[in-house]
């Protein structure tokens, strides 16, 4: 345990509650609760939503992956989130801030108001949540195990009970100040940590050789992908699906309800993409390899298997020990921390959200704001008790994967229903809600028989689907189901329901 | 509604297109290329492509954003007649 990690630690948890209760005094409204009352700036929501893309994935989880397998398949997670972004930006961000008021079931039930495509929206928001959530609180548990030698069930709960009174306490607000000041602190912390690595190597040249060197794998292995360790499906799908998935992040898409107009929604994209480019540089060019030279072959680092101290999710917290010893461990394992926090603290949010404002809406039939505020509380400590529940079964996977099957599922269920939803005026509400349904379903099916559930989580022999990744076959069929079902109700309906859009 | 137009199909496949190479590289050694075991300036360059690509996407959401968002912040057009 890290004798400086402690203060730092509740140093973290007491600025984040001040914003919590500084958040709580300002939310009155449904819209202060929901999007900050629209009045987050640019540059402000720009860091807020480089924040949600730099989760424990990024930090932990990819620099996990490279210290284990090299660019392959890590380069595919790096480059992902911002081939997403290309799209978001192209496809996606300005008719959704223009369509949306405060969540994804607005955007989807714009033009037809049906209840029913609302419900949707809200059960396909909190599923996608939640699996996104447990991989943030594995990997919460894992770093508090590690720094203060607490069970891991006892740290998953210390962090689902801090991100319900987040959430709970300030709404949007609480959680989009909390995610500021986080992305605040990973930037600095990547960059500290990115110049110790090259100082400590003599030159980035001088890193690459030592992790050749370092690791069993060597250069080719190392630096080189296509060594077998992906296979061609599994790494175009994976591909596909958290690329193309972006799209469907309820957490991400909701932060351009957050801004006053299109100039701040403009200003926090290129904010946002500068923050997360800059980042994902310094942490796939420098911090992976780095990683791999100063403690691949180090015992005191690794242990069987070429396992790090601490598992999987721990390469980057044990790196910054290698680097500065005890204080530089406790620092950096705070920022992880908050970054923890305030990651789940989004996707609570969504999930809150998603349960008030969508489904409690949906099957009231009539808005009640001061009902639906109290329904957004009690969602929110049901996520945070669903969350915590999960991740004991997923305690042991790696958090970069945890978020691209959360990916996985929003490329299949969200990403046709609104691209057709924003671009098609022959959208029905029976072919949004067959091809949503469908593809919820069949990828959350597919997941659950592919070999990280089926084999490693539910421990049968071998899996009954054999990737873990099921966008790149879901999402097409969910466009198919989609469009074939609103042509079969448009022609059938004759009606005036289904008269044909002008 | 919102237009598909001629710009947002030519950018998304201009990113799948600078993708591709990376994806196809990771699923099959039928992709990866001789060159990738090269260096420049020390740096393997396969990382350093990766690298470079990051920094490319970066301008491109600069230039898809400005674009996206050049547009006046108009209402969101419903229309008529979608209420089904």
């Amino acid at each position: 345990m890290s004798n400086v990690a402690v203060p730092i630690f509740i140093l973290v948890i007491l600025v984040t509650l001040a914003i919590t209760w500084w958040a709580s005094r300002r939310a009155r409204s449904q819209a202060d609760y929901y999007a900050a009352g629209g009045k987050i700036t640019g540059l402000q929501n720009g860091l807020a939503i480089a924040g949600d893309f730099m989760s424990a994935t990024t930090f932990l989880g990819m620099t996990g992956m490279f210290f284990q397998t090299g660019v392959d398949p890590t380069a595919i997670y790096y480059l992902c989130p911002l081939v997403g972004m290309s799209l978001m930006m192209l496809l996606v961000a300005a008719p959704l801030r223009r369509a949306g008021k405060f969540t994804l079931g607005d955007v989807m039930a714009r033009r037809s108001g049906s209840p029913s495509l609302r419900l949707f929206a809200g059960v396909s928001t909190i599923t996608i949540s939640v699996i996104y959530l447990v991989g943030q609180l594995v990997g919460a548990g894992a770093l508090i195990s590690l720094l203060f030698g607490l069970n891991y069930g006892i740290s998953v709960i210390l962090v689902g009970l801090l991100m319900t009174i987040y959430v709970a306490g300030g709404g949007m607000l609480a959680a989009t100040w909390v995610q500021i000041v986080k992305a605040v602190m990973l930037i600095v912390i990547v960059a500290v940590i990115g110049v110790m690595c090259v100082a400590k190597a003599g030159g980035i040249g001088a890193v690459y050789a030592q992790a050749a060197q370092a690791h069993p794998l060597g250069a080719a292995g190392l630096f080189v992908p296509g060594a077998g360790k992906t296979d061609m499906f599994s790494a175009v799908s994976l591909a596909f699906g958290t690329s193309v998935g972006l799209m469907g992040l309820p957490h991400l898409l909701i932060r351009f309800f957050t801004v006053p107009d299109v100039k701040a929604a403009k200003r926090s994209a290129v904010a946002a993409t500068a923050i997360i480019g800059g980042v994902f540089v310094v942490m796939f060019g420098i911090v992976g390899p780095a990683a791999v030279a100063f403690m691949r072959a180090d015992p005191a680092f690794v242990g069987k298997g070429g396992m790090v101290v601490g598992g999987p999710n721990m390469v980057a917290i044990q790196l910054a020990k290698a680097l500065g010893g005890s204080l530089m461990m406790g620092v950096t394992s705070a920022v992880a921390f908050a970054t923890i926090l305030a990651v789940v603290s989004g996707l609570v949010m969504a999930t809150a959200s998603a349960a008030s404002h969508d489904i409690y809406a949906a099957l009231k039939g009539r808005r009640d704001e001061k009902r639906e505020l109290m329904v957004f509380r009690l969602a929110a400590a049901g996520a945070g008790v669903v969350a915590i529940l999960l991740a004991f079964a997923f305690q042991q996977q790696n958090v970069a994967f945890m978020t691209a099957l959360a990916m996985g599922v929003a490329c299949s269920a969200n990403v046709p229903v609104v691209l057709l939803t924003l671009y098609w005026r022959g959208l029905t509400v029976a072919g949004a809600l067959s091809g949503g349904v469908f593809g919820l379903v069949s990828s959350v099916v597919l997941i659950v028989l592919g070999p990280a559930v089926w084999v490693k989580v539910l421990h049968h022999a071998a899996p009954i689907f054999p990737s873990d990744y099921p966008g790149l076959l879901v999402m097409p069929a969910a466009f198919v189901v989609t469009v074939a079902v609103s042509l079969a109700t448009r022609s059938n309906a004759g009606a005036a329901a289904a008269q044909p859009a002008q | 509604m919102a237009r598909l137009g001629l710009k947002q199909i030519l950018g998304s496949l201009l990113v799948f297109i600078l993708f591709a190479p990376i994806v196809l590289a990771t699923g099959s050694p039928a992709f990866r290329l001789a060159i990738y075991q090269s260096e420049v300036a020390g740096v393997p360059l396969f990382p350093a492509l990766v690298v470079a690509l990051l920094l490319v996407l970066m301008v491109l959401v600069w230039v898809f954003s400005s674009t996206a968002f050049s547009e006046a912040d108009a209402p969101f057009s419903d229309a008529k007649g979608d209420e089904r």
